[in-house]
């Protein structure tokens, strides 16, 4: 390829292979200082280049919101389609072409929320694709309402008293279904790497769910003074869980 | 025995100064100046700073060289 | 040449197999759901029953970027979840075919009467600008011959091409000569070749998203052209002229085979791509002091005629979905001597 970027520093080069997903010239994201969403990117790219996933056999699928622009960053095929369908859109292009790794970005909103009933049906199917969701609890782009991963209690643009509303059980919707489904935060990266590598691999339909920051209009209302801080509450907060096969709501996993 | 030695490259184009790799980073090589980060000269190539870096504005380059010190 | 028996949905799933239809996602409607069961044993059409409308319209656009010539087809109600994607497939320049078989509406209406009221949602039902093709054949011959034109349509626009149909035409046993028409080739790479982005957003070349307004006019006037350009070649309107009339009537679909009953005390034309509005309708009208639009609808295509005209045109209504001979027949007279 011809886009490997190298570093020359003295006697030493380095090669940063997995930025060759990217689209180099589109860099800097257009996310805020601290977004979570690339270190999901960085996730990914590691992810498929461990597998050698490369331009001709993989597309990149994503929904709308601040997650929704992930697919666009990549030096694949994309598609950015509208607000909740990325799983139909997906699911059209791997039974049109299943020689295709056909891979989801988007957020919890965009996911669980508008496009809930799809994921339901998709998981029904098992269609062979990977879903990365990218759960920041939050809807970012609007400006920080409640979303359908949103915990219990939790102050957002909707919900100035704490949020009365209990969080989706993603795991029990995948696990009724028998789908992969794993766990992980942007913090316990090797973690989450490895839930990616192995949800790529999955035959049928994984879904990863990656806790990500937004601090911009998420944790500056819930007290957080800035990214690093919400990264450290992941760290204290969620222990990784790989003896049972159902996790808690404070647990990260994987479950098949 | 050997002290393990990073070099770092900042993307200024790239980085927004979000603070997390002054925060991670073990050793404080990393400070923040006129909304623009600058690095100290200390790393020791832990590469978290690398990895948790939102905006792969940084690399590090790991440099093995033999250890002239008497520790 | 063989003559055979058909249906008219039939007639729809029939052609789209030759036509090359590759990928089918469709979710059950009366009076659409005769185009899903025909396709169901085609061994060269993938085909997916999904959970909603907008599921199906999704995948057929995913379907269609990745290589395979995409259908879906559904009536009213599913017609109006799908609108969000059928704009998104404008902006996203993705060849597709959009069956509607109208039933009486609006909301649930009755499903199983025929209706001609999702016209203007053909050429307005998404937001923002967008120029669809739409063809609306009268017969199951004629759904067989423009199920093909839609396709070719859509590949030659790269654009949702829309086959509206009505709960009589579809539901309508005729027997058809089969015919072999031209097939267009595939024009838009599949998917797994390059590192295009394809997106919902305003976008020019490798500029994903931009909020420059001279890009999105030049994006809108490139949409219009090019679906100007390629309508041209679509021209299907039929004229009867009637020199002893000075009354045009325009019908279309199901009404315009009760027009024909009329043919003695009018002239006849009706428009087959109902949009972008066929434009030799004006040198016709020019012919005729009265112009009558007939339609089963409160008055939806007569606005458009109006607008081409640039003068008054009358509307015979025919509502739910019940066609009586005598009814419109009164109707027609009553409009004749209106000026």
């Amino acid at each position: 390829m011809d886009k490997i970027e190298t570093v020359q520093e003295g006697n030493v080069t380095k090669v940063l292979t997995h930025l060759n997903y990217l689209k180099q010239e589109r860099l800097p994201t257009q996310w805020c200082p601290g977004c979570g969403n690339g270190i999901v990117l960085k996730l990914v790219c590691q992810a498929m280049e461990k597998l050698d996933f490369s331009q001709k056999n993989t597309v990149m699928v994503s929904g709308i919101g601040c997650s929704g622009r992930s697919a666009g960053y990549f030096d694949l095929d994309s598609i950015h389609s509208v607000h909740g369908r990325a799983i139909p859109v997906a699911e059209g292009i791997k039974n049109a072409n299943p020689a295709l790794n056909v891979i989801i970005i988007s957020g919890d909103g965009d996911l669980l929320g508008i496009g809930g009933n799809h994921l339901l049906h998709a998981s029904r199917r098992n269609t062979n694709i990977s879903i990365v969701c990218i759960a920041n609890s939050i809807y970012g782009m609007t400006g920080g309402q409640t979303s359908p991963t949103t915990e219990q209690g939790s102050k957002t643009l909707t919900t100035p008293q704490g949020n009365a509303d209990t969080p989706i059980d993603v795991q029990a919707i995948l696990k009724a279904h028998n789908s992969y489904y794993a766990r992980t935060t942007v913090f316990h990266f090797n973690h989450a790497e490895k839930c990616i590598t192995e949800s790529l691999q999955h035959e049928g339909l994984s879904f990863v769910e990656i806790k990500t920051q937004c601090i911009t209009n998420d944790g500056r209302r819930r007290g957080f003074k800035n990214a690093y801080e919400m990264m450290m509450s992941y760290k204290e907060n969620y222990k990784i869980n790989s003896k049972t096969d159902t996790l808690e709501h404070n647990e990260i996993g994987i479950i098949k | 025995m050997a002290k393990k030695q990073g070099i770092v490259s900042i993307d200024h184009k790239r980085c927004k100064v979000c603070g997390i790799c002054v925060n991670m980073c073990p050793v404080k090589n990393y400070t923040i100046k006129n909304h623009k980060l600058h690095e100290l000269g200390q790393c020791i190539a832990c590469l978290q700073c690398e990895r948790y870096c939102p905006d792969m504005a940084l690399v590090i380059d790991i440099k093995n060289d033999k250890d002239t010190s008497t520790g | 040449m063989t003559k055979i028996l058909l249906q008219g949905n039939q007639a729809i799933a029939r052609a789209a197999v030759k036509a090359g239809l590759g990928f089918y996602a469709g979710y059950p409607i009366t009076p659409a759901s005769e185009i899903l069961h025909e396709l169901v044993s085609e061994k060269s059409v993938k085909l997916m029953q999904m959970e909603d409308e907008i599921a199906s319209i999704n995948a057929i656009i995913g379907a269609s970027l990745a290589g395979a010539k995409s259908m879906t087809a559904t009536s009213g109600p599913g017609f109006s979840l799908m609108q969000e994607s059928i704009g998104l497939a404008h902006m996203m320049e993705v060849p597709l075919v959009v069956v509607n078989v109208q039933r009486v509406g609006p909301s649930t209406g009755m499903p199983t009467l025929p209706a001609q009221g999702d016209v203007l949602q053909c050429k307005y039902g998404s937001h923002g600008d967008y120029f669809p093709i739409v063809f609306y054949p009268n017969s199951v011959d004629e759904l067989y011959q423009y199920t093909f034109h839609a396709f070719n349509a859509a590949e030659e626009s790269r654009s949702p091409v829309i086959l509206l149909s009505d709960g009589y035409v579809g539901h309508l046993y005729e027997t058809i000569q089969i015919q072999d028409y031209r097939i267009s080739k595939r024009t838009l790479p599949p998917l797994g070749t390059s590192n295009r982005h394809f997106t919902g957003l305003t976008h020019e070349g490798s500029i994903p998203a931009t909020s420059d307004p001279e890009v999105h006019k030049k994006f809108i006037k490139h949409l219009e052209t090019k679906q100007k350009k390629v309508a041209k070649k679509y021209n299907g309107y039929e004229y009867r002229e009637n020199a002893s009339s000075d009354t045009l009537l325009i019908a279309y679909g199901a009404l315009s085979r009760v027009s024909y009953h009329f043919k003695d005390d009018f002239a006849i034309c009706r428009p087959i791509r109902i949009f972008p509005m066929i434009e030799d309708i004006k040198e016709i009208a020019g012919q005729y002091k009265r112009i009558i639009v007939m339609e089963m609808n409160a008055g939806q295509y007569v606005n458009e005629v109006e607008r081409l005209l640039h003068r008054k045109v009358h509307l015979v209504s025919v509502l739910g979905g019940k066609i009586d001979l005598q009814e419109i027949w009164t109707k027609l007279k009553r409009s004749r001597r209106e000026t």
